[in-house]
């Protein structure tokens, strides 16, 4: 039987890696939401953050907190030229934009991994800085200062976000978009303007998750197809078009898988993660805080 | 003032509007009646920028608005409530009617927007809080209106304003209409099944059948034409 010591270090560490499942599912879901865009390169730019966060470090000896405000603006300039380039060009032709984007983001997710695999090699690496493997405690439940900071970007990225969207005109421009194009359109909104800043800015929370992940994780550069099955189970589990529903699924699905491989061993945790996922999305089709499809 | 000329608008090999010709002028209600399927709402979506015409003109103010986008067509003040209504249901009624005003000469000027379509419709005033998807169809149509009111339209085009709504909600979209048309610098340009109720408001009128113009009167003569009684009217 696990002690309550092993739940609490559990509990945790659950916690805390759920808060960047958290923000990578954010960024996803605002791209799925508003351009029906299914971004499958979107792990893919969180583990090229990561090694440019790895890059900054090793050569130039930079702490990845600080590649974090190089990445991010980055991330948000490609994000409008992949969208003025590729994405909204294949939106104008495509009659199913769901299904073409899946192909052209994969593509774009292949190139990159092997332009990273000709860059970095595909050995596994570690981010070594003056705090990893550091922590501190709380009673007995040891927490590593990596995952603080990982939580903490994870949470404040997510707070802008949804400051965003709800305080300013672009960011209720953008969820007119997502809710009804042609309406938003008829109010004067422009609809190729909103969608290349949306992709710009799920870019950028990408590039903030990655600077998390690479604090947590050991990464290869194939690193990006695991962490995508994770963001598609947040945002599902979740709801599309709920931000506080993608925050509290990635993390409970952090705190499942920690907290269940704790009484059982670890292959079957995703048994129980699916289980519970099939359970959720049977009784809510919509996952948990998602809002029904507008007519 | 909008004129249209000999627009010809297709859906892939479907062609859907033959040289279709209309104005609107200035401070005037102009409706165009016909029987479903011909064609009326694609007339509105190419006027508003949502469908591309074949060929044609579109002429607003004398220059020539055809093959523009639909945000820029909404900043010039030609203002499309489409069928179905297009609100956020997501959204409060205040966001939606901010989203009205949501270009920046019409931002500027969102607060005296708002207590002027909260005059008009009080019921949105005492509403604005709650989500506009969880209002009543004729609720959802006077935010509609509202919201095309907050972008301070020149020209506002209705597409079916009353489909669907009780003959209460639908006389008093028909009111609100009524007063609207009398304001200063606006033309209202409306599709209507509610026939008779239209015609009796409109200074003009314009007979639409298989994509085609068929007939120009003013209202009141179409009100007393046999064959327009008969084809459109059912009396």
């Amino acid at each position: 039987m696990p002690t309550s010591f092993e739940i609490f270090q559990a509990l945790a560490s659950g916690l805390l890696l759920g808060g960047v499942y958290a923000i990578l599912g954010v960024g996803f879901g605002l791209c799925w939401g508003v351009m029906k865009v299914i971004n499958l390169s979107h792990s893919t730019f969180a583990l090229l953050a990561v090694y440019i966060a790895y890059w900054m470090n090793v050569s130039l000896k930079i702490d990845p907190l600080v590649s974090l405000f190089v990445s991010t603006p980055l991330f948000f300039v490609c994000g409008i030229v992949i969208y003025r380039l590729l994405i909204g060009p294949l939106a104008k032709r495509a009659e199913e934009l769901v299904a073409a984007s899946m192909v052209l983001t994969f593509g774009l997710a292949i190139l990159m991994e092997n332009a990273m695999q000709w860059a970095w090699k595909p050995d596994p690496r570690v981010l070594n800085v003056s705090y990893t493997g550091k922590a501190f405690f709380i009673s007995r439940v040891s927490i590593p200062y990596t995952a603080v900071i990982g939580f903490a970007i994870a949470l404040v990225t997510t707070s802008c976000i949804y400051l965003f969207l709800k305080k300013t005109y672009l960011g209720m421009a953008v969820r007119a978009v997502w809710q009804n194009k042609e309406g938003a359109a008829l109010c004067g909104v422009n609809i190729d303007r909103v969608s290349s800043i949306t992709f710009g800015i799920s870019l950028a929370t990408a590039a903030a998750a990655g600077v998390c992940l690479s604090l947590i994780f050991s990464f290869n550069p194939s690193s990006h197809l695991g962490w995508l099955i994770y963001i598609f189970l947040v945002v599902i589990f979740g709801g599309v078009g709920s931000i506080p529903g993608v925050l509290l699924a990635g993390l409970l699905i952090g705190l499942i898988t920690n907290i269940s491989a704790v009484f059982i061993p670890n292959a079957w945790v995703n048994m129980i993660l699916f289980g519970i996922l099939a359970t959720v999305l049977l009784l809510r089709p919509t996952g948990l805080l998602g809002q029904r499809e507008a007519r | 003032m909008l004129e249209v000329h000999d627009l010809v608008v297709s859906y892939d090999s479907l062609q859907v509007l033959w040289g279709v010709s209309i104005q609107v002028p200035e401070d005037s209600f102009v409706s165009i009646i016909g029987s479903n399927g011909a064609g009326k709402t694609t007339l509105l979506r190419t006027i508003s920028g949502l469908k591309k015409p074949e060929s044609g003109s579109i002429v607003w103010n004398g220059m020539e608005i055809s093959g523009m986008k639909p945000d820029e067509i909404c900043g010039l003040g030609i203002i499309h409530v489409p069928e179905g209504r297009h609100i956020f249901p997501n959204m409060t009624v205040l966001e939606n009617l901010k989203m009205g005003a949501y270009l920046p000469e019409n931002r500027r000027r969102v607060n005296e927007s708002l207590s002027y379509v909260f005059e008009k419709f009080p019921i949105l005033a005492q509403r604005k809080s709650q989500y506009a998807g969880t209002m009543s169809g004729g609720e959802q149509q006077m935010l509609a209106i509202a919201r095309a009111l907050m972008s301070r339209p020149k020209l506002l085009m209705l597409d079916e304003p009353s489909l669907g709504l009780s003959p209460k909600m639908a006389a008093n979209i028909f009111r609100q209409l009524e007063s609207l048309s009398g304001e200063e610098g606006l033309s209202i340009l409306l599709v209507s099944q509610e026939q008779t109720r239209a015609l009796s408001l409109s200074d003009k009128a314009y007979v639409m059948e298989n994509g085609r113009i068929m007939r120009e009167a003013p209202g009141e003569d179409l009100l007393k034409d046999e064959s327009v009684r008969k084809h459109y009217l059912g009396l």
